[in-house]
């Protein structure tokens, strides 16, 4: 199914389609993540909420062994979103969530400049916690030089639980 | 706990009047216990503390508490009301760890906060008795174990079906054999359950919001979120595979002699409602594979509701063991439930199985349980569902949900509490905690 068909299948009035169509997400690609973050925030509660679940399944699919491209690809439009003052505020943190998830640690630096924003920074602080990888470890304490001094504990905190858990390569890092 | 807290309390005790007679826990106090660090003297009274009042939690509350915790201050006044004197009353929990006279806290919370709340108290010198679920992930577990170990603290999960006698009958007939080699358990529960969209809208004024999110990932206030309902949603309660499961996966573990170990794949499918606010799954099919021995358990959502036989009443949730020489099935796993009658009147040989039951009077599995850690307290002695046992029990429910959300099989390593060859996956271990919550 192409992404037009699917786009108007999530947003059937029909709750069996729209169901439907979000259980079949991981059949999409990158460009669906755009359209469907836009959708997360219709009006139309239904709608909503299956743009809202087709997005994980998306991302997680993306990130499913050896599809380590997609999964690079789908984290890099996944921040687009985050990035964008279009989304509304919920979206955006969904987006980073799913992007702490999925993301290779090559994507780490473009995450850390949400770090200078006050609306987004502890959403990106708690992404980038879960990315492994030494870029991310430098990210954050990078980010004890460059925020305000009341954010620096919760960048510590992050140091802190990236040393509890033995984490591994990150998903580009350990093809 | 210190000389100098075993000097304060008895200070404290005078302080307020109690001399003899101690209206609190009548605890059986074995002789030749002293006084000492860690322990509690056999004169002194422990004292407890409440942390979430609501729904289970208010059934922990003893009658001369020393503190109150609450994020709902209505609920907290309320539940005031039930003791004596004028305990400290609160929302922040760490204002109760902060009191020296306190040993033992309760907490009765929704499940996001057992984990930290344990770690917190266990590192300030309580000893828990802490709710069920156990955690929410393989980290929050594993902190939780470190905690009690590090700080040699007493910890008691309430999964308190293994303080009743059925599931005891239950795990004792599997473990001498009565069905020869069990190599399928069958869980089954009802569904999810499925609401509307609630509303959205400006927390009540008894209630802080933010508080009650805790280290969960922060989201807005809607009407059927709190208080129960947590339940249906992913990050806070997980469905009932994480709740109820905590309870019927425990006996299922305790019967197939299984606390120290877990499976080696789990794959998860299921199908949440197409309309309306909570996303856990409605239905849920798992099953998770087990080697040396080689076994299958199964979740089923709704699954076949089993019958005892001769009865035509479907019970609602339980376990059937599939054995090469028969089958038992297990209603329930908590506080209630029961087995049938050949494993109720099965008495092992002398030389067999006889799993621990605390010997307390009281015929209420969930007061038993609660007597077996107050027990525990004083004997410094492993309670009947310790931490570890809590985190193995959870593993089971924590990496079913990781494999629904991933929608993939996923291979896990028992010993190593990794998954295998799935990065994504072994993100999910862990999850990061909202500022300022950390271990």
């Amino acid at each position: 199914m192409n992404l037009n068909e699917y786009l108007i299948r999530i947003q059937s009035p029909d709750a069996g389609i729209r169901y439907s169509a979000w259980k079949s997400a991981w059949s999409q690609k990158s460009d669906a993540v755009a359209p469907l973050a836009k959708l997360a925030s219709s009006p139309d509660k239904g709608i909503a909420k299956a743009a809202n679940a087709a997005l994980p399944i998306l991302a997680h699919h993306s990130a499913r062994p050896g599809a380590y491209e997609e999964a690079e690809s789908m984290a890099s439009e996944l921040l687009k979103i985050a990035e964008s003052s279009d989304y509304p505020m919920l979206i955006r943190a969904q987006s980073l969530n799913l992007i702490g998830c999925i993301s290779p640690a090559q994507l780490v630096p473009r995450i850390a400049k949400l770090l200078a924003t006050d609306e987004l920074r502890e959403e990106a602080r708690m992404a980038i916690e879960r990315i492994p990888g030494n870029p991310s470890t430098h990210a954050l304490k990078a980010g004890l030089r460059s925020t305000p001094e009341s954010f620096h504990k919760n960048l510590q905190q992050s140091l802190h639980n990236r040393s509890l858990t033995p984490l591994t390569a990150g998903v580009k890092n350990a093809r | 706990m210190s000389e100098q807290k075993s000097i304060s309390r008895r200070e404290f005790i005078k302080s307020t009047s109690i001399t003899t007679a101690i209206v609190g826990m009548p605890t059986v106090i074995p002789s030749g216990v002293i006084s000492m660090p860690g322990r509690i003297a056999p004169n002194d009274r422990i004292i407890y503390a409440h942390i979430g009042v609501g729904g289970m939690g208010a059934s922990h509350v003893v009658p001369d508490a020393a503190a109150l915790c609450d994020v709902d201050s209505k609920r907290l006044a309320e539940i005031a009301k039930n003791v004596k004197g004028t305990p400290m009353l609160c929302k922040d929990y760490r204002e109760i760890l902060d009191r020296k006279d306190i040993d033992a806290v309760t907490i009765g919370t929704p499940d996001h906060w057992h984990a930290i709340m344990t770690v917190h108290a266990c590192q300030a010198g309580k000893d828990v008795y802490s709710e069920k679920p156990t955690c929410r992930t393989i980290q929050e577990g594993q902190a939780m174990i470190n905690a009690a170990q590090h700080n040699k603290r007493i910890v008691q999960i309430g999964a308190q079906g293994r303080s009743k006698k059925s599931h005891r009958a239950v795990c004792q007939y599997i473990r001498n054999g009565q069905i020869g080699k069990v190599n399928h358990v069958e869980v089954w529960h009802e569904n999810n359950w499925t609401g509307g969209w609630g509303t959205e809208t400006t927390p009540p004024e008894n209630l802080d919001w933010d508080m009650w999110i805790g280290p969960a990932r922060w989201r807005p206030y809607n009407t059927d979120y709190a208080p129960f309902n947590f339940r249906w949603v992913m990050d806070f309660g997980g469905g009932f595979i994480r709740d109820r499961g905590n309870h019927v996966l425990s006996i299922v573990m305790w019967a197939m002699n299984s606390d120290h170990t877990g499976p080696v794949s789990v794959e998860a499918t299921g199908d949440p409602q197409k309309e309306g606010l909570w996303d856990t799954p409605v239905t849920m099919d798992v099953k998770w594979e087990f080697k040396n021995p080689d076994w299958t358990l199964t979740w089923s959502q709704p699954g076949p509701k089993h019958t005892f036989p001769g009865s035509d009443e479907a019970l609602p949730w339980g376990a059937q063991y599939y054995g090469d020489r028969g089958t038992l099935i297990q209603s329930g796993g908590d506080g209630y439930g029961d087995t049938e009658k050949k494993a109720l009147e099965y008495e092992p040989p002398a030389d067999g199985y006889h799993p621990y039951l605390d010997p307390s009077p009281v015929e209420d599995a969930t007061e038993r349980h609660r007597e077996n850690w107050r027990r525990c307290i004083r004997t410094r002695e492993k309670t009947i569902m310790p931490i570890e046992t809590g985190h193995r029990v959870i593993t089971l429910a924590v990496i079913a949900n990781i494999s629904y959300l991933l929608g993939r099989k996923l291979n896990w390593h028992p010993v190593h509490e990794r998954f295998i060859a799935d990065e994504e996956a072994n993100r999910m271990i862990a999850q990061p905690y909202r500022a300022p919550y950390h271990f």
